[in-house]
């Protein structure tokens, strides 16, 4: 499951994620105001700690929003 | 999970559809996705505005952000600490947000659903609120032309075709020496539109309408960035 969650998030990061596919070179500063982008966050949360990286994840994009700060926020 | 996806989005979607359709004059389901849609965007005019104004001071900032990039080289971590710590120095955010950008994905299976369920000549009584006006049975017709219940072809390729000019605007004016990124930029400007074209093939009208009103509105921006970025330079 946890695997199957993890190639869906890489193939969403090869084609397109603003950060890290197809689109990444309009922005040159990169999209996501945190590091790591929302996906990546998501990837690393789910190897650290299974399933539940993924409610992390969720998390995280919830906080990606226009009212938020971003910044440096590791998994 | 599917019910939760229907209280969450699809019931709300469904019965602001229903409330527009019940006030406008002419009862038209197309005119009610243009009219949400716009409204959807309006909403993110803020944000815009602030991004925009930021991508002018970000010019002026390149030599910093350069030096930083250079020293930091090896150590991703580090360099976007130094790079946000400076942005912050500067009061400005370079940067967009995930969340309106992927709630699109859902929001698109819900209008899915929606046109699937409000469309499909079904009962929706289960799926209004107490206080919305049941009208029956929608009409599915944009303009008495096109059945937005049924997939259209003239609707998806304008909507591919839009994609295609929304992307052919946003390619970078100096185009990157590097010859991979240069390939998916040029994949990206193809591939895109025509997998919109080939959605909407299969899919009801009304999202590939849908999606039409997005990019115009997306085109519109575009076109007061690059007058603004003229302007500058002028």
């Amino acid at each position: 499951m946890e695997s199957i969650i993890i190639k869906t998030i890489e193939l969403y990061q090869k084609t397109l994620s603003p950060d890290h596919g197809w689109l990444k070179n309009r922005h040159p500063q990169g999209f996501c105001k945190y590091y790591p982008s929302c996906s990546e966050y998501t990837k690393q949360s789910i190897k650290k700690y299974g399933i539940l990286g993924l409610f992390k994840g969720f998390y995280r994009i919830i906080r990606c929003n226009p009212f938020s700060k971003g910044g440096i926020d590791l998994a | 999970m599917a019910n939760i996806f229907d209280i969450i989005l699809v019931k709300p979607i469904l019965n602001v559809l229903v409330i527009f359709y019940n006030i406008i004059p002419g009862h038209d389901i197309g005119v009610v996705i243009i009219l949400l849609t716009l409204l959807i965007r309006a909403a993110m005019i803020p944000s815009f505005h602030k991004s925009l104004h930021s991508q002018k001071k970000m010019a002026d900032l390149q030599p910093k952000m350069n030096e930083i990039r250079e020293k930091y080289k090896s150590d991703q971590a580090e360099q976007a600490k130094k790079l946000m710590a400076l942005y912050k120095e500067h009061k400005i955010s370079p940067f967009s947000s995930c969340l309106p950008l992927l709630i699109q994905f859902p929001i698109l299976i819900a209008l899915y659903r929606v046109l699937l369920i409000g469309l499909g000549g079904h009962d929706m009584g289960s799926y209004l609120y107490s206080f919305v006006h049941n009208p029956g049975a929608l009409n599915p017709y944009f303009i008495h032309w096109i059945n937005l219940a049924k997939p259209s072809v003239s609707l998806g390729i304008a909507a591919g075709l839009i994609q295609f000019v929304q992307s052919k605007m946003m390619m970078p004016s100096t185009p990157s020496n590097d010859t991979a990124t240069k390939a998916m930029s040029a994949q990206a400007l193809y591939i895109l539109p025509v997998i919109t074209v080939l959605f909407s093939l299969k899919l009801p009208a009304g999202l590939p309408l849908y999606w039409i009103v997005m990019t115009l509105v997306a085109i519109v921006q575009q076109f007061f960035i690059m007058r603004s970025n003229k302007a500058e330079m002028a």
